[in-house]
């Protein structure tokens, strides 16, 4: 018989020991792999989710704020060897009006004017789009409740070719452009349906009409603000074919000459960019301006209102405080040279409030009317002020009073001289009074007789990189296949999640096969007796156990693909938050079942080999001693246990004092060290744990002898047995506290400013941004708002599944929030908020990451960036910027989850161009909260207004992170069955191989209910330690993140957990015990 | 409790176990008396049903018929609770193995029984006494596994006198032990039912330690004979 036959044959005979065994090592592998193979599947899932949302578009530029002319794309498309098509990409409402009055509105859809090459490369070559079509995808479809033929009516955000916030913006009241448009296809949403640029799984509301009827409807003839194009390319050539395709007039840029052949380059958006400024000014003869509508000019003698001012155009040795004023001035003043005048202007703040300033000035020059027509002519066009007949009718965005419009000399002027500006001054002043995060030209003019536009166009193309004004491609494709080979690592994820199972199963593996080789301790006893050397033994346990760990780790792998397809099933019936609500399609790569077996294999054999080694070491005589089962261990003197127990205790007092550090002195790693302070003091409490009962065993004989002490005695009989069971327990009861710990009350500190909703009662999101923010507060006594802007970006929450490098940025006034100490903790010396004010020299700008789970997981997973770190962003000049997470607000759950803020200073310094606010925190008392949000919804329909209140909104969030804990604490709980599986088991083996002293027992005396007391009272021990060890763990371990981030513990649930952990040791006794029937004495002594 | 009885009766005492296809009768009608302070010794070939015997005596199990009574009372009809004071007041128990706890000391095995049911004081000294008597003074404090296969069936055999019971049953206590641990423990034995005036049923394969005994009883075919008729 050779070696193989004898373990062939030694795995068959004993076919209970190798079942249990198997089954162990098949359930670890089966955990193991299917939570592999989940990793596979959201993988799998969010790639063809990627790949659906861009069809066949590879690389993308898109410049949300700024508008070119659609022929820049069809130059490009000469110069390329690859589709492309012109998107005219905006935000807008849909809605869905039936004759019975009854409404369906959803905001935040996607309105994509696309032309003919969009088909081809979205996925959708069938797409055919007439003047009052429109395609919508199925999502869209799906909330307005609308099929093919239905008519759905679209209002649009009109685009501004200038931004709405600079000074001199139109103020035009009606934002919305409407059409009624019927539905001539609903496309699928896994396939041109979804198409977005952003790294998202969940599918946006889309609504697609053809591109030049998007363009007429919102007075954008021509327009458009995204480019697509198919492979073939690259985005380094597709840049370089735009550096060569672009002309200065696709951007907006414009050239007018007066009468005296003066040349004037001007921007559609009042402001010229600075890039183009500057390449302008660098050209012979060229001259900056600066046009401004001050609040008024005074001398003593008189005052005139809102009157345009030009910076610039004056002799060089015009003192920064003397003004050229023209004649009609100097007459309604009463002024001459010499005399001071003072201007009254207005300053935008970053808040977008105007402040009013004042400087003086002296009178160097009267110029005559006749003298000051070029500058008449040269003056910008401005919508809302240049084109009206009557200043009465001027509507800008800086505010005005209506009586000094109705100043009648004021508009006999404006009658006379339209734009005259009334007052010159030098560019220096100029710029200290009037320039502003939108520019500081508002045009550059050169003399009559210099280069003709031509020659400066060249001049100026050469100059600026179009990547300077945001026109820049990217590898939209690669980067969003990046976004998912980068995003949570869900394998990993469903391993951690999953990790307690594995182990439990991993730990009655080792227990189930010691049990069976102590079994055969006589059997290997006669191997070493017949020759066999303790080397031959140790091969031949490894061998049977790697034997059947090998075939439970094929036939877990197996499993695992079943485990796995359960897994998906809860993710669509019980679990659907924690994957946002998409939809995870199972797949599972061959190498990831080999990784599956292969992994649980040498797991299982790790365990094994552990478990068996003490067996190995045993003497042939010790094995064949009858009483080898019974031998206790070898005990020590008593200094030998004190020594033993120094590390375990002063490890204990390292994990509570890192707890007291992480809470007096770095709240901020309060949740990330939670886990590392636990398994400190798990392990510490474990080891003297082990080391006590050990030292119980070897203890010096008391005087005191009781029932008690006779039931607890057995516990030190099997030290390693005992820790085991134990530890396992422990390991549980620390999972499920910890786990049921991180639930939170959402509405036990929601009043509180120091809480995730920052004590504000609602929430609000508009699709159209709204300029003043006073107006959404209206004149409801007791409501206040702060307003926030947003920058697009990633969304870092925990509702999307894929890497996002840029998450959202929001700007805020931090004076604002900090004097109302929002979403800061109570006891702070200082706001947090003001670090995110001041200068910032070195250019990096300050920002704090809106909670700490985003700071955990949203950032740190997805964006790569931690506490301290820096998030690269680009501005709207096309600029890198680096954002400084310099904080985090100290809650594990705010409003602003997935989003970074930064100062409004800050932000609007980095996108001029984003107009007004779109998140609105709004206070407003209880009884009122419902009317309040009701009343901004009907106000701010047409805005797209959506309004929730503020716990609402944290409880769109909490949806994940409390699925993912009832995921954790469902596998947590099966793993905790199992340990009570093995504690039972650990117990029947207990009662088996202490029949002949249980029957003893009875031989003296004892009552069968004495028996199942000392038992009882001997394994229930076992059980209330385990739960002190971990219960004692959770607690000092979750108090520096419970403390900082003000949660309420769920103590009635925790409890309710203990009891039913508690509850499954005592059932499994129970059951234990009923197998053992350590009562039936007979059958022991027949057993003799 | 009538004082004239013997302290061990047991009357046409059978027992049959329910197996198929027909019961296993190991006990057909045994008739014992014991009385006070008397050694008996019972032998017979293996599975004849001496272990049996010892357990009915011990009201460790129940009879399928007859009456056993100890000090002219039926146990049978004690309550289990009963039949447990019953073997923790009367009764002390040797068996072939040992069956000492491995995590109690000496001292503490030989205590267990006075755990369960009340006790005058003074058990730890007796305990120590016994000890002493059977030579393991010196190891009061040692555990089983210290201890050799003799010394561990001296300390089950304090254990069994530890609450001084009328009755010692002894099954097989030499069985485990080798020939010169054996001869002494059937010495002790004697030595103690002598001195402590106890009545001894030992079960016994080894023929010196039976003939030591006052009487010798040979249990064939299901009943209990003198030795003498048998030969």
């Amino acid at each position: 018989m050779s070696f193989l036959a004898l373990i062939a044959r030694s795995v068959r005979f004993h076919g209970r020991a190798t079942a249990s065994v198997f089954a162990g090592v098949a359930l670890a592998s089966a955990v193991l792999t299917g939570a592999l193979i989940m990793g596979d599947s959201v993988d799998y899932s969010l790639r063809a989710i990627a790949l659906a949302r861009l069809g066949n578009v590879h690389y993308a530029m898109e410049t949300p704020n700024r508008f070119f002319d659609q022929a820049l794309v069809r130059k490009l498309d000469a110069r390329l060897d690859t589709d492309t098509a012109a998107i005219l990409h905006l935000s807008g409402m849909a809605v869905r009006q039936e004759g019975g009055g009854h409404r369906a509105q959803v905001n935040q859809v996607q309105i994509l004017g696309v032309d003919d090459g969009f088909g081809s490369l979205a996925g959708a070559e069938a797409l055919v789009l007439g003047e009052n079509d429109v395609a919508v995808n199925e999502k869209l479809a799906a909330a307005l409740g609308v099929v093919v033929g239905d008519r759905v009516s679209l209002r649009v955000i009109r685009p501004s070719l200038m931004p709405l916030d600079a000074p001199l913006s139109p103020r035009d009241d009606d934002r919305l452009a409407s059409a009624l448009l019927a539905i001539t296809a609903v496309l699928p949403d896994s396939g041109a349906g979804r198409f977005s640029l952003v790294s998202d799984q969940i599918a946006p509301y889309n609504a697609f009409l053809d591109l030049g009827r998007l363009q007429r409807l919102v007075d954008a003839e021509g327009k458009a603000n995204m480019v697509l194009a198919g492979d073939g390319t690259s985005a380094t050539d597709l840049d370089r074919a735009l550096r060569i395709a672009w002309q200065p007039e696709d951007l907006g840029l414009r050239w007018r000459t007066d009468a005296q052949g003066v040349l004037q380059l001007e921007s559609d958006r009042v402001f010229l960019d600075e890039a183009v400024a500057e390449a302008a000014l660098d050209t012979a003869g060229a001259v900056g301006t600066l046009a401004y509508l001050v609040n008024s000019i005074a001398s003593n003698h008189g005052t005139t209102p809102y009157s345009f001012a030009v910076a610039g155009p004056v002799l060089h040795d015009l003192g920064h405080d003397a003004a050229v004023v023209n004649a009609w001035l100097a007459e309604q003043l009463g002024i001459g040279l010499g005399d001071t005048i003072r201007v009254a202007y207005y300053e935008v703040t970053p808040a977008n409030s105007f402040v009013e300033r004042q400087r003086f000035f002296t009178v160097a020059e009267v110029r005559s009317m006749e003298a000051m027509a070029t500058e008449r002519d040269l003056v910008p066009e401005f919508p809302g002020l240049s084109d009206v007949e009557s200043c009465r009718d001027w509507s800008i965005g800086m505010p005005m009073e209506e009586e000094a419009l109705r100043d009648e000399a004021n508009e006999a002027y404006w009658h006379d001289y339209r734009q005259t500006p009334k007052i010159l001054v030098s560019l220096e002043a100029g710029h200290a009074m009037w320039a502003n995060r939108f520019g500081r030209y508002t045009a550059v003019r050169w003399p009559a007789g210099t280069p003709p536009p031509d020659t400066l166009r060249t001049t100026i193309r050469n100059r600026v990189d179009p990547e300077a004004m945001g026109l820049q491609f990217v590898a939209a494709r690669e980067q969003a296949l990046q976004a998912v080979d980068q995003a949570i690592d869900f394998g990993g994820l469903f391993v951690g999640i999953s990790f307690f199972l594995i182990a439990a199963a991993l730990l009655l593996t080792a227990v189930l096969f010691v049990f069976g080789i102590q079994q055969r301790s006589e059997e290997f006893g006669i191997l070493l007796a017949v020759g066999f050397r303790p080397r031959h033994l140790r091969r031949l346990i490894l061998a049977e156990g790697a034997a059947i760990a090998a075939a439970g780790a094929v036939a877990g792998a197996l499993g695992g693909t079943v485990y796995a397809r359960l897994l998906i099933a809860g993710l669509r019936w019980l679990w659907e938050a924690a994957v946002a609500h998409t939809a995870i399609a199972y797949h599972a790569r061959p190498v990831t079942l080999v990784e599956g077996a292969a992994i649980g294999f040498v797991c299982a054999i790790i365990a094994i080999a552990v478990a068996g080694w003490r067996h190995a070491r045993e003497s042939a005589a010790t094995l064949l001693s009858a009483d080898f089962l019974q031998a206790p261990a070898h005990h020590r003197g008593r200094a030998h246990y004190r020594a033993r127990s120094l590390a375990p205790i002063l490890g204990m007092a390292a994990g509570a004092g890192w707890a007291a550090h992480v809470l007096l002195a770095a709240p901020a790693n309060a949740a990330p060290s939670f886990f590392g302070i636990g398994a400190v003091l798990l392990a510490s409490g474990l080891t003297l744990w082990h080391v006590m009962i050990d030292a119980l065993g070897a203890r010096p004989p008391s005087r005191r002898f009781s029932m008690t002490t006779l039931a607890i005695h057995p516990i030190a009989g099997r030290p390693g047995r005992s820790t085991a069971v134990a530890g396992l327990l422990a390991c549980g009861v620390f999972l499920v506290l910890s786990v049921a710990s991180m639930r939170q009350d959402l509405a036990a500190h929601a009043h509180e400013r120091s809480s995730g909703t920052g004590g504000f009662a609602l929430f609000a999101q508009t699709t159209a941004p709204i300029e003043d923010p006073a107006i959404v507060a209206g004149d409801e006594p007791n409501v206040a708002v702060v307003p926030l802007r947003v920058h697009g970006g990633d969304d870092a929450s925990c509702l999307n599944l894929n890497r996002g490098p840029t998450p959202r940025l929001l700007g805020v006034d931090p004076q604002v929030m900090g004097a109302l100490r929002a979403f800061d903790r109570r006891d702070a010396d200082e706001s947090l908020w003001r670090l995110l004010e001041g200068d910032h020299a070195d250019g990096v700008i300050p920002a704090l990451v809106g909670d700490t789970d985003t700071a955990m997981w949203g950032l740190k997973a997805k964006v790569g960036a931690d506490n301290g770190d820096v998030v690269a962003y680009r501005d709207e000049a096309g600029n890198d910027v680096s954002v400084k997470l310099v904080g985090t607000l100290p809650m594990r759950l705010s409003v602003f989850q997935g989003s970074v803020l930064v100062s409004q200073a800050d932000f609007t310094r980095l996108y001029p161009s984003e107009n007004g606010f779109r998140v609105f925190l709004i206070d407003a008392p209880d009884e009122i909260r419902d009317r309040v949000a009701a009343r901004l919804r009907e106000a701010f329909g047409r805005s797209g207004m959506d309004v929730v209140s503020a716990i609402e909104r944290l409880r769109e969030f909490y949806a994940v992170e409390s699925t993912y804990l009832a995921m954790f604490l469902a596998l947590g709980g099966m793993g905790v069955t199992l340990g009570s599986l093995g504690m039972g088991v650990v117990m029947l083996r207990n009662l088996l191989e202490r029949r002949g002293e249980l029957a003893m027992l009875g031989a003296v005396g004892f009552r069968t209910r004495d028996i199942l007391r000392l038992l009882v009272v001997e394994h229930a021990t076992l059980l209330l330690a385990a739960a002190a060890i971990g219960g004692g763990a959770a607690a000092v371990s979750m108090i520096p993140a419970v403390t900082v981030s003000a949660t309420k513990l769920p103590l009635a649930f925790e409890a309710g957990m203990l009891i039913l952990i508690i509850g499954c040791g005592m059932a499994s006794m129970a059951v234990a015990l009923r197998l053992g029937r350590p009562g039936d004495y007979l059958a022991a002594l027949r057993d003799e | 409790m009538n004082a004239h009885a013997p302290l061990l009766e047991l009357r046409q005492v059978a027992k049959a176990y329910e197996t198929a296809p027909a019961p296993t009768v190991v006990l057909k009608g045994v008739d014992l008396r014991v009385a006070p302070g008397e050694a008996v010794a019972i032998v017979g070939p293996s599975g004849c049903g001496k272990s049996t015997l010892l357990n009915l005596i011990g009201a460790l199990d129940r009879p399928s018929g007859g009456a056993i009574l100890f000090r002219g009372e039926d146990i049978l009809r004690y309550s289990p609770d009963d039949a447990a004071r019953f073997r923790n007041r009367e009764i002390g128990f040797v068996l072939q193995r040992h069956h000492l706890l491995p995590q109690c000391t000496v001292l503490e095995n030989v205590l267990v029984p006075t755990l369960v049911h009340p006790t005058q004081g003074g058990v730890r000294d007796r305990a120590i006494s016994l000890l002493n008597r059977v030579g393991l003074a010196e190891r009061i404090d040692r555990r089983p596994g210290q201890l050799s296969g003799g010394e561990r069936q001296r300390v089950a055999v304090v254990r069994a006198l530890i609450n001084g019971p009328s009755l010692l049953l002894a099954d097989e206590p030499t069985g485990a032990l080798n020939e010169e641990a054996s001869d002494a423990l059937a010495a002790l034995l004697i030595e103690l039912n002598r001195e402590h005036g106890m009545a001894l049923v030992v079960v016994t394969h080894s023929v010196r330690f039976a003939e030591a005994m006052g009487r010798v009883l040979v249990l064939h075919d299901g009943v209990l004979k003198p030795k003498e008729r048998i030969e």
